[in-house]
Formats: C-alpha cells, structure tokens, sequence
C-alpha cells in the first residue's frame, strides 16, 4: 500500500504530513454533467440543510471520511485540509484531524485504528483468496521488505464488493478471457464476520466501542 | 494472525476461518451454477450503479456530442498542444508517435449512462441558478473595495531544534525513502 503526501507543516503533530482535498459542493457532485450551471451554487450558511457548511460536512461524514481516514493512516498523516468549492470560487477551507475523523465515524477518537488494522488484514486475506481462485490468471512474487505486497504481471483479475446485511460478498472474474471458450467464470466469495466481546458474541458497534477489544 | 499475541491461522477444508483478536471470520466460495451467479453479478452491478442526469435542454443525441467532447483536466488538450515531435516516454529527439486526437478517440458513449433528473437534481439546479443572481450582485458590490487581509501567516520554520524534534527536510526524506521502498516494481 502507498498514499502519496501532500503536505507538512512542522506545527502539526507527529509526523506533521496532511493531506489536501478539494471538495466540490454538493450539486456539482451529484450533477457531474452539469458541472458548469452549479458553478454559481453558493454556501450561504454554517447550518441548515442546502448551502451549507453543514451539509458539506455531513455528506463528508457520510461518503468520504472513510476512505480520507484510511489514506491518512496509511500515508501516516495527522488529517487532511479540505477546500470546499463549487469549480469557480473556493468557499473555504477546513482542517481536520485524523482523531475528528474517527470520532465522526465510530464515536470515539481512539477507535479507528483498531478498525483500520482489521479491515486490512480481512482485506488482505480476501485478496489473497481471490488471487487464487485464477492462478493461471496472475502471477506474483513476495517482496523481503512487505510480506504481503504482491506484484502482479500482466494478466488482472476483476472484483466487485457488495456488503449486503451482516454478509459481504465478493465476485471474482478474469480480466481477460475468451469468448470462444464459453461465458466468462465467475468465483462468487461470502464473508461474514463475527465480534465477541470477552468470548462472547456482541455486535460490531459495541465491540469497537470497547476500548482495547479490538487489540 | 495473531490472538492475544499468539500466532492463529487454521483452514477449514475449502472454507477458510480466521480467528483475530475478538474478531473471527469466514470466507466461503459459493456452490452456485454459471447463471446464478451472473445473474447475481448483474444485480449487483444494477444496484451500485448511478446514471447521470440530463444537462437541462439536452437530448440524449446531443448528449454523445458533449459526452465525446468532455475533456477533465484537460489532459486531451495538452496532448493535441504538443509539438510533433513528441514521442511519449521515450523523450526528445526520438521517432516521433503522434498523438491521438479527439477524432481518432473511439467513442464509450452509452444512452444508458443517462437518465432524466430526479426532483432532488432539479432542487439543486433551481439553487444554482438562483446563486448566479447573488454572485453578480455581490462582485458587483466588492467592485473597487480595497482587499481585506483578517490576518498574517505565521512564519514557516522548517527546522525545528529546540525540542529535539526532526526538521521537515528530514521527515519528508524518511518518509520518500520508506515508500520508494514499498513500491511495486517491474
């Protein structure tokens, strides 16, 4: 895993490299093709439920600190600078921790790593699975400096994840493949996760919500 | 793989149950036919997809037009702004590849990519329109207003040394050579 960065400044704490985004208003995202006509959408207010800060904030809450926080931890950064705009004029800018981040996402500031540290490991063991559902597809060799950074050569495998309920499922093809030898194969992977608490069975909210559970 | 700081790892015949920390887990593949798992498949494909809205007064003919014009970034420009001799990667001075232009661009236009605006959508176009109005308004109002500065930047100091921590120079480097490190190769 990689995570380019950005930006440092020295006043910040740890590392002191932050991440920059920008971040277009909420028409110009959920109008793409019509960017030009919300060029002239305005944030008037810090609250209330259009042209707002507010809403920003929560629509990043909901659809974007997620994968922010997870790039920030792997780019071992302190947070991000988001500037929110509308592609002609730049509202404004905001700074947010990587500990705010958390705190929005799972109710604590000290909880998102143990999230982080668990979602890559399963994350690894499913990748590592649907490598092999088509060893003649890929080819990898482990490196010495990351045990489970693998290169691949030439042929790709293709996955689309879809989390339904408590299950998680993942469907695997070849990239390439040949008409003449019938219909694309397609390895159809289910996941399911369980949380326990003290050995006993809980769920995911109350586990990552008990400090030092998830160690 | 570890619970409570001791290694773990067993499989279950084809099934594979992981057991970390308080966290335990299970990947399964699935004894379904071909077509029930493309079916499977589409459906999953249909549910995560997102159609774009129609501009406003724009047809789905004149929409491939626009669609094979769009140019993000502006990367197709810059492409067409170099100098014939261009070769890619390969550098000056060597046999020169054109580039391709938007004509020689093979069109992905799909009608189905589009669909008519939901209600939301056209909320949001109604704010927009009603933003220009504001815009010209307030510009028109800061026109000839001398620039308002609310605060000076505090001085960047690149090398910290009083409290022992390193310099920005120094943590970027580490950082540099930590990813370079952890780059896939060939």
């Amino acid at each position: 895993m990689r995570s380019q960065l950005d930006c440092h400044d020295p006043r910040l704490p740890g590392t002191g490299v932050f991440d920059l985004k920008t971040r277009a208003a909420l028409p110009v995202r959920m109008d793409i093709m019509n960017y030009k006509q919300h060029s002239t959408y305005l944030i008037r207010a810090l609250q209330g439920r259009l042209e707002s800060f507010e809403r920003e904030y929560h629509d990043l809450m909901r659809s974007a600190f997620l994968k922010y926080s997870f790039q920030a931890r792997i780019g071992n950064m302190d947070g991000i600078l988001v500037a929110h705009h509308n592609t002609a004029r730049i509202f404004g800018f905001r700074y947010i921790p990587l500990t705010e981040m958390d705190a929005c996402l799972f109710g604590g500031e000290d909880r998102g790593e143990a999230v982080f540290e668990k979602c890559v490991l399963l994350l690894e063991e499913i990748l590592m699975d649907a490598i092999g559902t088509f060893p003649d597809q890929v080819r990898f060799k482990r490196r010495t400096v990351a045990p489970f950074l693998l290169t691949l050569y030439k042929k790709t495998i293709r996955c689309l994840f879809e989390t339904r309920g408590d299950e998680l499922d993942v469907f695997v093809e070849p990239e390439d493949h040949e008409e003449s030898k019938g219909p694309r194969p397609i390895v159809h992977i289910v996941v399911q996760s369980t949380s326990y608490i003290d050995g006993n069975h809980t769920d995911s909210e109350s586990a990552v919500a008990k400090p030092g559970a998830c160690t | 793989m570890y619970v409570r700081h001791s290694p773990v790892r067993f499989h279950l015949a084809d099934d594979v149950l992981v057991l970390v920390g308080d966290l335990r887990w299970s990947i399964t593949h699935t004894s379904l036919s071909q077509e029930e798992k493309e079916y499977k498949l589409s459906k999953a494909r249909e549910r995560q997809w997102r159609a774009y809205s129609l501009p406003p007064g724009v047809s789905v003919e004149e929409m491939e037009e626009i669609w094979n014009q769009l140019d993000f970034g502006g990367k197709q420009r810059r492409l067409e702004e170099l100098p014939e001799t261009y070769s890619g990667d390969s550098g000056p001075g060597s046999p020169s590849t054109p580039p391709s232009s938007v004509e020689e661009k093979e069109s992905t236009f799909d009608p189905s990519f589009f669909a008519p605006p939901s209600k939301n959508v056209e909320l949001l176009r109604e704010l927009s329109t009603k933003g220009k109005a504001d815009m010209v308004l307030m510009s028109e109002m800061a026109k000839g207003r001398p620039k308002l500065i609310w605060g000076e930047p505090e001085a960047y100091i690149d090398q910290v040394e009083s409290d022992g921590m390193p310099t920005e120079t120094e943590v970027v480097e580490a950082l540099g050579n930590r990813y370079e490190e952890a780059t896939p190769v060939d």
